[in-house]
């Protein structure tokens, strides 16, 4: 691993730390459940960029199947609780 | 509408095909590879899928126009990109509060198809969200973020209608091309020639006379369209 | 790659080149993009994590969100397909982002709607709200009853 990668990933991996961090706190505090729903999604949407950047960084794509199988899915759990959410309360 | 209803079967074959090819098109960028294995599976899959999970077909409008197509795909490409630097960097400035609005913009074709892609390639777009919508009178409810002044209400607004026009001109029925293209044309006449291919593709410049294009154009019901469709089974 | 062939690729670095310390010698074009693309993912990620935590009301925290990571998420991917060259990863890549951009607006709508019904905005930070002006005028236009 070059210096430059290495730079790069020390960089990178501070960033999605802490993108990483904000989410859960996010998801911890959340007023409704609105925000905690949105912040999963963040979380789930910084791990996939996360497990990409892993990937081209190490050369490799083991975990993109992964990535796909997230991209399909990971829609469902929002719009489940936004339809529950609608549904609940509708004062 | 009336001479599709009555379809025999190689007409619904025909209206169903697109979404054949393109259900095996997902197969096989799955597998990853094109053998004869591939294909056949992914056909027979593709057919069964349509036969037991049926929905109803969605109107195409039967035109499609791929030059436009592509305008509208790389002006897509780029409104995302800008857009999300700009909201980006608005989340980590930290002298940054948000104003809002909520805007309601009447479009000017009532077809199912041009709106849900309107809503969709809307929503893309970091920093406008579709709240709601109503589909009776065509209305596009939109949360904005980061409009402070009314001018820039009316720029969201005229850049929802350029996006409709672009959808409409790349697969609008040919009637709703034709009134974008005489509607674009009366625009054009009225800004009096000077800057004829100046602005491509409805990207209105922010000159202080155009302000009020986006009310102009709302109020103009000469060239609205009527509802072309009316399949009725929609459930919003 | 070479500091010499890195002249020869990037002919505006090469009269430059000649006064500059020499690159090390591990340094390649190809990496350089990989990085600055891993960076803008990196950085976007960043700012939707920051932009939920500082928006004030569930509408503005949507569009921190949500969609920047789109765009995140299409460097990424572009770094992995110029460290890994091929059809099957292409392919994939570009199943990815169809349904990233499928389903990426569904949620922030769902969300977005979920949010204004039940009543999760905060008024004082919207100029303009057109939507509870159409509602109300409906709700007199039906029933002149007593609206707000």
């Amino acid at each position: 691993m070059s210096l430059l990668t290495l730079v790069v990933v020390i960089i990178a991996g501070t960033m999605f730390g802490i993108g990483a961090i904000c989410a859960v706190w996010r998801v911890i505090r959340g007023p409704s459940i609105l925000d905690r729903a949105l912040a999963a999604d963040v979380l789930l949407a910084i791990s996939m960029c996360a497990l990409g950047a892993e990937m081209a960084v190490n050369r490799h794509t083991d975990t993109l199947v992964v990535l796909l199988i997230l991209a399909m899915f990971a829609v469902l759990g929002s719009i489940a609780i936004a339809r529950f959410m609608a549904k609940e309360d509708d004062s | 509408m009336s001479p599709a209803r009555d379809i025999s079967p190689w007409r619904s074959l025909w209206r169903q095909l697109p979404l054949l090819v393109l259900l095996v098109a997902l197969w096989l960028f799955l597998w990853d590879e094109v053998t004869v294995m591939s294909v056949v599976t992914g056909v027979l899959l593709a057919i069964l899928v349509t036969r037991v999970f049926y929905l109803p077909p969605v109107l195409l409008s039967g035109r499609f126009n791929p030059w436009r197509g592509l305008l509208l795909g790389l002006r897509m490409i780029v409104d995302v990109a800008t857009a999300s630097i700009e909201v980006a960097f608005r989340a980590v400035n930290p002298r940054y509060t948000p104003t809002n609005a909520i805007i309601a913009v009447e479009l000017h074709t009532h077809s199912d198809l041009v709106m849900t892609l309107t809503a969709e390639a809307i929503t893309v777009v970091p920093g406008t969200v579709v709240v709601d919508v109503d589909r009776e009178r065509a209305v596009l409810y939109l949360h904005a973020l980061g409009t402070v002044t009314d001018e820039d209400v009316e720029r969201t607004r005229r850049h929802v209608l350029g996006t409709e026009e672009r959808i409409v001109l790349a697969v609008g029925t040919h009637e709703e091309a034709e009134s974008v293209r005489a509607e674009r044309r009366a625009r054009r006449m009225q800004r009096g020639g000077g800057v004829h291919g100046g602005a491509p593709d409805g990207l209105t410049g922010l000159s202080s006379d155009e302000v009020s294009t986006g009310d102009i154009r709302r109020r103009d019901g000469a060239h609205r369209l009527d509802r072309n469709e009316d399949s009725g089974e929609g459930s919003r | 790659m070479s500091a010499a062939s890195v002249a020869l690729l990037v002919p505006a670095l090469a009269p430059a080149a000649e006064g500059m310390p020499p690159l090390p010698e591990d340094f390649s074009v190809r990496d350089a993009i990989v990085g600055v693309l891993i960076l803008l993912g990196a950085f976007l990620s960043l700012a939707a994590g920051v932009g939920i935590v500082r928006f004030p009301d569930v509408l503005s925290r949507l569009h921190a969100g949500t969609k920047p990571q789109v765009l995140g998420l299409v460097a990424v991917l572009a770094a992995i397909l110029l460290e890994v060259p091929s059809w099957g990863v292409l392919t994939t890549i570009v199943l990815i982002l169809t349904f990233q951009l499928l389903t990426q607006p569904m949620t922030a709508h769902m969300l977005g709607r979920a949010a204004y019904r039940t009543d999760h905005v905060r008024r004082d930070l919207l100029i303009d709200d057109e939507l509870a002006d159409d509602i109300a005028r409906r709700e007199r236009a039906s029933a002149p009853s007593d609206d707000d």
